[in-house]
């Protein structure tokens, strides 16, 4: 399936499925890495999601009907293109004590042990299909079945930023203090919503992610790190 | 770079915005800017400066300012009472004020949202491309926050003497806040999540704009607007003036500082020269929406350029 769509009157909105799929989302993907590679003139940006890519554009200076010509043309160009080299990124993350707000709970609910709970976590390969929610904050999937759990009753007003939660189907990281109703197993030191001069982000859609698993010790000693600008993210 | 103007009173919720942030929404990061485009590239030409300049933002009651330094201000948007030491001063229209001069704010006469300019320009670290305050995630702006009682703001260090004050939009092209014309949308993108009537309902009836309104969006009441089957779509992208739907059927206009992605169905989106006049209704005005054709909005955007283009000609001499 792939349909083109107008959306708004500066939007266009392909669509390559209606579910939520690993390999339809590696085509939005991939249609992004062509839009940056071929750049079209009056394309301001464009957002991934997970069955979609929407192409934010300026009427003023291109025609819906030449931007759609250009869009039919990359997506012919789709079918010949390799998938990308997709990163790995790694997440150190700690479990324990006052990191791992609900662990108690999650364990109970689950009848799981907190050991079981952080090797189910940390064994997937986690995808990265969009970003959204907020700033620098990646929808994954891929959590493993055993995990899944309803958010909590009362959401909390203030979640730290870095908390690493599961809720639903899902798995997140807060990338900055919010209110969540997310059940939060563990705490990361990373920024995923770099420094506040830089911004570079950390993850970007289409990225693979994996959780590893560290002791108070390390996460302190991270957290040095990127106080002091040293620290280099797990990238592979 | 110099210092322009200190906070004597904050006001509701003063803050920094240009015309936004373009380029990292695929992070999720949120486009910010002005809520009102419109009014504040107006402000911005008529000090002499181009239209992307940041304003300061001021809603419903604006702030109370000492001006530090002479300079050419001028305010676009909603009429908030604004004076110099007690002597009004109207929006659409340049002024030259002195050091030492007070600026204040007081009742809102017509519209929500109020733009002022200094010539030259705020200045400020740019956050990605763009001097937007973005309040949720602290970035951008003045240290990424509302203004506060005893900030002093800088502005680009020019000699403001041959900036001509006095400059004003002529009547017929200024806004009017008051009027009953419906907001025009394109429908879609996701009209089959609704029932068949649903989108002649919504462009029939009339919606209150709620208390529930902000920076983000404008939260609507009015005859549910009935799903399918349900509201939840799988999570993507929403543009600027995109309307979702969530289970209760109210409908939600998403606005400056929206989420990149949402999970309700879509039923239509504002087109892009109406938003202005969407934003300066008041909480708790009605609101009608009337469904135009994508040729019909792009050829209003069009002739906005053109607007533009001409003004910025003659707004130079």
């Amino acid at each position: 399936m792939y349909s083109v769509q107008t959306y708004g009157d500066r939007g266009v909105r392909i669509q390559f499925g209606n579910t939520i799929d690993r390999q339809i989302n590696e085509k939005v993907h991939r249609f992004g890495s062509l839009l940056e590679k071929y750049p079209i003139e009056g394309v301001w940006e464009w957002i991934p999601a997970y069955t979609t890519i929407t192409i934010y554009y300026n009427p003023s200076e291109i025609t819906f009907a030449a931007l759609e010509k250009k869009l039919i043309h990359l997506q012919k160009m789709l079918a010949e293109t390799e998938p990308p080299v997709t990163r790995k990124i790694t997440i150190p993350v700690c479990y324990d004590g006052e990191f791992a707000l609900d662990m108690e709970e999650v364990t109970a609910y689950l009848n799981l042990s907190a050991q079981e709970i952080i090797r189910l976590h940390t064994k997937p390969v986690y995808h990265v299909y969009m970003m959204g929610f907020m700033p620098g904050f990646p929808y994954l999937g891929g959590l493993s079945e055993k995990l899944y759990i309803p958010r909590l009753e009362n959401p909390r007003k203030m979640v730290k930023q870095g908390a690493v939660g599961i809720a639903d189907k899902q798995t997140g990281i807060y990338p900055l203090d919010a209110p969540g109703g997310w059940r939060i197993i563990g705490k990361t030191p990373v920024p995923l919503y770099g420094a506040k001069k830089e911004q570079k982000m950390l993850i970007r859609a289409g990225d693979r992610l994996q959780f590893k698993a560290v002791d108070a010790a390390a996460y302190y000693e991270i957290e040095e790190a990127v106080q002091n600008g040293d620290y280099q993210p797990e990238i592979g | 770079m110099k210092e322009i103007l200190e906070v004597m009173k904050p006001g509701l919720a003063t803050s920094m915005q240009d015309l936004g942030r373009v380029g990292y929404q695929k992070y999720g990061i949120p486009t910010s800017g002005a809520m009102d485009a419109f009014a504040h590239r107006i402000a911005n030409l008529l000090v002499g400066n181009a239209e992307e300049e940041a304003t300061l933002e001021m809603i419903l009651m604006g702030s109370q300012l000492k001006i530090l330094r002479d300079t050419v201000i001028a305010i676009g948007g909603a009429d908030l009472s604004a004076a110099i030491d007690g002597n009004p001063i109207y929006p659409w229209k340049s002024y030259r004020v002195y050091a030492g001069q007070i600026m204040s704010f007081g009742k809102p006469v017509h519209g929500t949202y109020a733009y002022l300019a200094v010539s030259g320009g705020f200045v400020t670290e740019e956050v990605m491309g763009s001097k937007s305050t973005y309040v949720q995630a602290g970035i951008g702006g003045f240290e990424g926050r509302v203004l506060q009682k005893g900030d002093r703001l800088s502005a680009k260090d020019m000699d403001t003497s041959s900036i001509r004050a006095g400059k004003y939009l002529k009547k017929i092209d200024i806004p009017n806040y008051e009027q009953h014309r419906p907001i025009r949308i394109i429908a879609g993108p996701d009209l089959s999540a609704f029932s068949n009537e649903a989108y002649q309902q919504f462009c029939q009836e009339s919606y209150r704009i709620t208390e529930q309104s902000n920076r983000m969006g404008y939260r609507l009441a009015g005859k549910a607007l009935p799903h399918v089957e349900k509201a939840d779509i799988i999570s993507d992208a929403v543009l600027p003036g995109t309307i979702q739907v969530p289970a209760n059927g109210q409908p939600i206009v998403l606005l400056s500082d929206r989420q990149t992605t949402g999970g309700y169905a879509r039923i239509a989106t504002v087109i892009t020269t109406d938003i202005p006049q969407l934003v300066q209704k008041r909480m708790g005005s009605e609101v009608q929406f009337l469904s135009v054709s994508l040729e019909k909005a792009q050829a209003d955007y069009l002739a906005q350029q053109r607007y533009f283009k001409m003004l910025r000609t003659a707004l130079r001499q």
